[in-house]
């Protein structure tokens, strides 16, 4: 890419406010793109709808059986797949930052296997759900707010303490990383121990859980987790600049006035909790956090001011994708979403990583 | 008054003491050569001029302010760092040189951000290289972008550790001669570790010698002599002059 730039006159401040708007452009496109995706999702399903039938519905008051298709069943889905995406996408790239580690994620945080014992033990020891055959949703939670309340708790537990344990004993940024690691394999000791002794149905309940699926939330979960992720995402974009600054180094971050300690713990503690409540309300949906701002990183380059909205649109992009693909391909059966997230990041981040690597 | 006043500063990690009461003074438009074996303390020291490390004993002050009551982003204003090793991602060097104006930005960059960029990607020579992203470069290079951040920052002190030691010859040269001019157009002071004496002795108006973590010497070229190198490096050396230079070789 750089080779094209060197033979415009690169030496004017119009040569960099052009690199700008290109960049600008390049988001611009990935939102339109957001859009058509979110208009052919709502009309795909049993029930085909035309884009100009969608739009209509949108903005009418007209009470219709589209309308009820619309409003009730699949823009809930649909905007829980662009704010899941969205939060879980723009939590990875600012923990990937933070921890200076390609790989950070949930899973590295040892969150996710914090909310996934949590679930389990709502689950199993306390029953919370059970597995029955009766009609097309298989799995019956009793009482749905103690798995969530379980899994959000663990999860933020299982944060606080690695953050705890960086704050008090000066941790570094691979340190955090490896007792991330340690605490994960821990809570997965553990879930497997209460399976062990748990009944079949319980077991199956519990796993059915932790595929995670779009068609749980409903409005007011949905209002609650638009409600922590826009938040959280007008405060990463304040941090821009810091970010970038942290990848110079701690050192020399420190001297440009950044509070290095203070950022990190506020950054991951955010990204934790964004990913705890995505996590409790509509389980596991792993490799989110990793793909969608690494793709970024290799389209656009590691400057936070356009990789931390270009993550987030990623991570919408990928969600929403994956859910409508999960829903349509084998319809009435609704995949997991979690294995389409994968399916579908996989090949294309090792396309974009090969593609790297010749240029 | 000086720029720089170091008064009676002691660093310690908790098993071991690093520094021992450094005191010294750099004046406006001074630089200052920091020498000594490897481990003789120069880039705690450093990290103590710049508060990435906090002193427990004594006090480092900028044109009279004492660094412990300042702010971080008025540190940042007065100093910049320029670290050993650099570390590199994909970000335009445009970008990273913008960097430096974090300190002064407020919501985003102004105009008057960008032109001061333009102008010191130009007295470096780096303009060519404005949009080239920083993971295509070379070692000399990216130590180039690291000091035009560092400049961006518009500092009245730099403070750069080793800022030659994985240089080549050339580039050594370079960066040294690109040191001397700029802090004399801007009238800013400089206090830089360095391994090579030489290099220090082209450079440099003053020289602290470092021995286990204590000023050892402190002066002009006048200490650069064979008792004050054997004491801090242990090696026998005579100093001798060329075109008028004084020139370190050892025996």
């Amino acid at each position: 890419m750089s080779c094209g730039h060197e033979k415009n006159t690169p030496y004017s401040i119009e040569a960099y406010q052009g690199h700008i708007q290109r960049k600008k452009l390049l988001l611009l496109g990935v939102f339109l793109f957001v859009l058509v995706l979110m208009i052919l999702s709502l009309g795909a399903g049993s029930t085909k709808l035309s884009p100009r039938e969608i739009i209509h519905t949108l903005f009418s008051g007209e009470q219709t059986k589209t309308r009820i298709i619309v409003w009730k069943l699949r823009l809930p889905r649909v905007i829980a797949a662009l704010v899941a995406g969205w939060g879980l996408s723009i939590s990875g790239c600012v923990m990937q930052t933070c921890l200076g580690n390609p790989l950070a994620s949930p899973s590295t945080l040892g969150l996710s296997q914090g909310a996934i014992f949590g679930a389990n033990l709502a689950i199993l020891l306390f029953g919370a759900g059970t597995l029955q055959h009766t009609g097309g949703d298989a799995l019956v939670l009793n009482s749905p707010y103690l798995v969530t309340v379980c899994a959000f708790a663990f999860a933020m537990l299982s944060t606080v303490m690695i953050l705890s344990l960086a704050r008090l004993r000066h941790f570094s940024k691979e340190s955090i990383v490896l007792s991330g690691v340690a605490l994960g394999s821990l809570f997965a000791a553990a879930t497997t121990i209460l399976q062990y002794f748990s009944t079949d149905v319980r077991i199956a309940a519990a796993l059915f859980w932790s595929f995670g699926d779009l068609g749980r939330i409903v409005w007011k979960e949905l209002l609650i987790l638009t409600a922590v992720v826009v938040p959280i995402s007008v405060f990463y974009y304040l941090q821009r600049w810091s970010y970038n600054a942290l990848l110079t180094g701690e050192d020399t971050a420190k001297t440009l006035g950044i509070k290095t300690k203070a950022l990190r713990f506020w950054s991951l503690l955010l990204a934790a909790l964004i990913t705890s409540v995505a996590v409790s309300f509509l389980g596991m949906i792993g490799f989110i956090g990793l793909v969608g701002p690494q793709m970024m990183r290799r389209v656009l380059g590691d400057d936070h001011r356009f990789l931390l909205p270009a993550s987030a649109l990623a991570g919408a992009c990928i969600l929403l994708a994956s859910d409508t693909l999960a829903r349509t391909i084998i319809s009435p059966i609704v995949l997991p979403v979690g294995a389409i997230t994968s399916l579908l990041g996989g090949p294309t981040f090792l396309y974009l990583l090969m593609k790297g690597k010749r240029s | 008054m000086s720029l720089l006043h170091v008064d009676q500063l002691s660093f310690s990690y908790p098993c071991s003491e690093i520094l021992r009461e450094i005191s010294f003074d750099v004046k406006q438009g001074e630089n200052v050569a920091l020498l000594g074996v490897n481990g003789a303390g120069k880039s705690t020291l450093i990290k103590c001029l710049s508060r990435i490390l906090h002193p427990q004993k004594g006090e480092v002050y900028v044109q009279g302010n004492p660094l412990s009551k300042m702010k971080s982003r008025e540190i940042a204003k007065r100093i910049a760092y320029v670290p050993q090793r650099q570390e590199f991602n994909r970000t335009t060097v445009f970008d990273a040189v913008l960097l430096g104006r974090k300190p002064h930005m407020g919501w985003e960059v102004g105009s008057g951000d960008l032109v001061l960029v333009k102008e010191i990607l130009k007295k470096l020579s780096l303009d060519h290289l404005s949009l080239r992203d920083l993971d295509t470069l070379s070692g000399g290079e990216l130590q180039k972008v690291s000091l035009a951040r560092a400049l961006a920052q518009q500092p009245k002190l730099l403070l750069l550790d080793e800022p030659t030691s994985n240089l080549d010859l050339r580039n050594q040269l370079e960066v040294t001669e690109l040191l001397s001019t700029i802090t004399k157009e801007e009238g800013i002071s400089a206090v830089v570790s360095m391994h090579d004496i030489n290099l220090a002795l082209r450079f440099a108006h003053r020289f602290i010698m470092l021995r286990d973590g204590e000023v050892h010497a402190f002066g002009g070229k006048e200490i650069i002599i064979p008792e004050n190198i054997h004491s801090t490096y242990k090696v026998d050396v005579c100093v001798e002059e060329i075109d008028g230079r004084p020139i370190v070789i050892p025996l």
